[in-house]
């Protein structure tokens, strides 16, 4: 109950408004705080938080080992088994797309959990009549809800590339793995900001053309675990990999191929024309999003 | 609603050369076939302004326009001192404009004071500014005690409430408010209108208000514009185009006024252009022979009155009271709308000024 002695006073601003003001921040500060909010997905981050633990555990294990002269005083068989151990951990590189391919299911997940209902439930809840009220373009309301999505998709992925390459570069002797595999930390987190990128365009605009978050999210799994279930079985089937380049965790396997050096699977294709599914998926993306959002714009 | 006051501000017009807070000049719309908006010129005075229509009458077009969301296909518009031509100037425009919009819009899973200091800051306010500015928003609009509640759990007044809140956030010198007591409840309702009431008239900010509710528009508004088809229908004062007319009266009676309403039926007077409608118990408007003689005589000075008093006398009618009958805003309204003779001469006179 509202005491009988309380008066409203509407109190004229006095400050100034800034110019241009960074609509796509404010969105994302605004989006990322929102989803915080709910605890229980953080659960999903559990499997890249274990796979970042045991990856780092092996990487700091395989440069100690090299370090202590590769179990001298373990015997012959000692050595052995050591030198079979090194071998098999002490490629960073293999640690980090191994940790990047278990993960990128779970990934997935992450970014679709958190991506599907950002605009989605705008369209529901009409928000976008509130932003399109105030000076955010097109561009700034997309790039906010972008940064929304790769702010936890890169908790997901880059983050837990970037602590291995730490651990790598901390535990490496005279900062070897820095000075030898310099232009590889480079590589692998393009790569990761790649991945998270195409997968967040994708998931929103998904999100874009319904109005209800569960639709987006299941439409957003479906969407890239069927691709990636059809490729498998097509490549099977027809006993041609080229078909992996309908999946986009195909797409990404060829990119690893080529950026980090790793040959796990052989794709049979030119990395160019995974270069070009890749821009067309994103640019049909993007044209699905700038085509949602201006008709919400046009909505508004 | 018990709103106080801080010292009246000056109200802004924004510097147009007539003082004019939104100027439309040739104004027109058309997607593809169909014409939204056709050929407006009108000046809007500073001040409450109800932005009047029926469903399909252009009025959400024109807000659109004008708050640069929609390109006009043809025409100039001007708010205050600026003519938004560019995208830029287009979004610059925004920051001007508060607007509530007609239908529910939430931000979700935030609670009030989030929803309203990020829309603030979208606006351009600092952080800290625009926390300020939420908090005193929504005391303002009585939301203060529910500001740290999930907005998807506020009842229908405290939405309208809440995007009333979040209009005012960066303090704008023009407020488009769509609708703002649909779906209210009586107490509501006056609350709200209250608050239009107080932004308007106090605080001197530049209201345009567009609703269907023409007594709301009546409380709150000092000037009106009638849309119809695309097109301004009539434009003026609310004080204006509600005047005493010169041709009707308004009699009350306290007993037997059915016997001035029979005598006035009959075929000789009615002849002679008399007429009288029950307005309810013991109220009569009788309209007065030979308006076209009398248009510009006051009702109090019309010759027919003598005559009125004398039959009611003869009648031994007892009378309470005589007045000069008044148009009711509803009553312009239709008359605008249907494009049919108003009571009211000067409503004929204005409506050719409109476009």
């Amino acid at each position: 109950m509202k005491a009988t002695t309380h008066a409203e006073l509407y109190r004229p601003f006095r400050g100034q408004l800034r110019r241009s003001p960074s609509t796509a921040l404010v969105l994302a500060r605004s989006g990322i705080r929102t989803a915080y909010r709910s605890k229980w997905p953080l659960l999903l981050f559990a499997v890249p938080l274990i796979q970042t633990i045991v990856r780092c555990f092996i990487v700091y294990f395989a440069f100690s080992l090299k370090d202590s002269g590769l179990g001298a005083d373990l015997g012959v068989g000692g050595k052995v088994a050591s030198a079979a151990l090194l071998q098999a951990f002490s490629n960073v590189e293999q640690q980090i797309v191994a940790l990047l391919t278990i993960t990128q299911f779970f990934t997935m997940i992450v970014l679709a959990w958190y991506g599907a209902g950002l605009i989605a439930d705008d369209r529901r809840l009409k928000a976008h009549l509130l932003y399109f009220a105030r000076p955010v373009t097109k561009s700034g309301y997309i790039l906010g809800k972008l940064l929304v999505v790769g702010f936890y998709g890169s908790l997901a992925i880059v983050l837990p590339a970037t602590v291995v390459i730490v651990v790598a570069v901390f535990s490496s002797p005279d900062w070897a793995f820095v000075q030898e595999r310099g232009s590889k930390i480079l590589m692998v987190e393009l790569y990761a900001l790649l991945w998270v990128f195409i997968h967040a365009l994708g998931i929103l605009a998904i999100s874009s053309l319904t109005k209800r978050k569960i639709y987006a999210l299941v439409a957003a799994v479906g969407f890239f675990v069927l691709t990636n279930a059809v490729a498998a079985f097509l490549s099977e089937a027809l006993d041609d990999s080229r078909w992996w380049m309908m999946s986009m965790f195909g797409n990404f396997g060829a990119l690893a191929n080529e950026w980090l050096g790793m040959r796990e699977r052989e794709f049979n294709w030119p990395v160019e024309y995974t270069y070009f599914v890749l821009v067309g998926v994103a640019l049909a993306f993007t044209a699905i999003l700038y085509r949602q959002v201006g008709r919400m714009e046009r909505e508004a | 609603m018990n709103a106080t006051t801080a010292p009246t501000p000056p109200r802004a017009t924004g510097g147009g050369a007539d003082g004019a807070v939104i100027r439309l000049a040739g104004l027109a719309k058309r997607y593809g076939k169909v014409t939204a908006l056709a050929d407006i010129t009108m000046s809007l005075p500073p001040g409450p302004v109800g932005l009047l229509g029926p469903n399909g009458a252009g009025k959400t077009t024109l807000i659109k326009v004008l708050l640069g969301l929609a390109v006009p296909t043809a025409g100039e518009v001007w708010i205050g001192d600026m003519r938004p031509t560019t995208r830029s100037e287009r979004l610059a425009l925004r920051r001007r404009v508060g607007y509530m919009p007609e239908s529910d819009c939430l931000i979700p899973g935030t609670s009030a004071i989030e929803l309203v200091s990020t829309l603030g800051k979208l606006m351009g306010l600092t952080a800290a500014d625009a926390m300020t500015r939420a908090h005193e928003v929504l005391d303002y609009v009585q939301l203060d005690e529910a500001r740290y509640r999930p907005i998807e759990g506020f009842s229908t007044g405290m939405k309208q409430r809440l995007k009333l809140a979040q209009a005012l956030v960066h303090d704008p010198p023009l407020l488009l408010l769509d609708e703002p007591t649909n779906g209210l409840d009586p107490k509501g309702r006056r609350h709200m209108l209250a608050l239009v009431e107080d932004l308007g008239r106090v605080q001197k900010k530049n209201v345009l208000l567009c609703s269907h509710l023409l007594p709301d528009v009546e409380k709150t508004c000092d000037h009106v514009v009638v849309m119809n088809q695309g097109r301004v229908a009539l434009q003026g004062d609310v004080a204006t185009l509600t005047r005493a007319e010169a041709t009707r009266v308004v009699v009350k009676t306290v007993l037997d006024g059915e016997r001035l309403a029979e005598r006035l039926a009959a075929p000789e007077l009615a002849r002679a252009g008399w007429s009288i409608e029950t307005l309810g118990r013991e109220t009569y408007r009788v309209t007065l022979p030979d308006a076209s003689r009398a248009a510009d005589m006051p009702a109090a000075t019309h010759p027919d009155i003598d005559e009125l008093l004398a039959l009611v006398a003869s009648l031994g009618v007892l009378v309470e009271s005589v007045e000069p009958a008044r148009s009711t805003l509803e009553e312009v309204f239709l008359g605008a709308v249907d494009n049919r003779t108003s009571p009211a001469p000067q409503l004929r006179a204005k409506r050719g000024d409109a476009t």
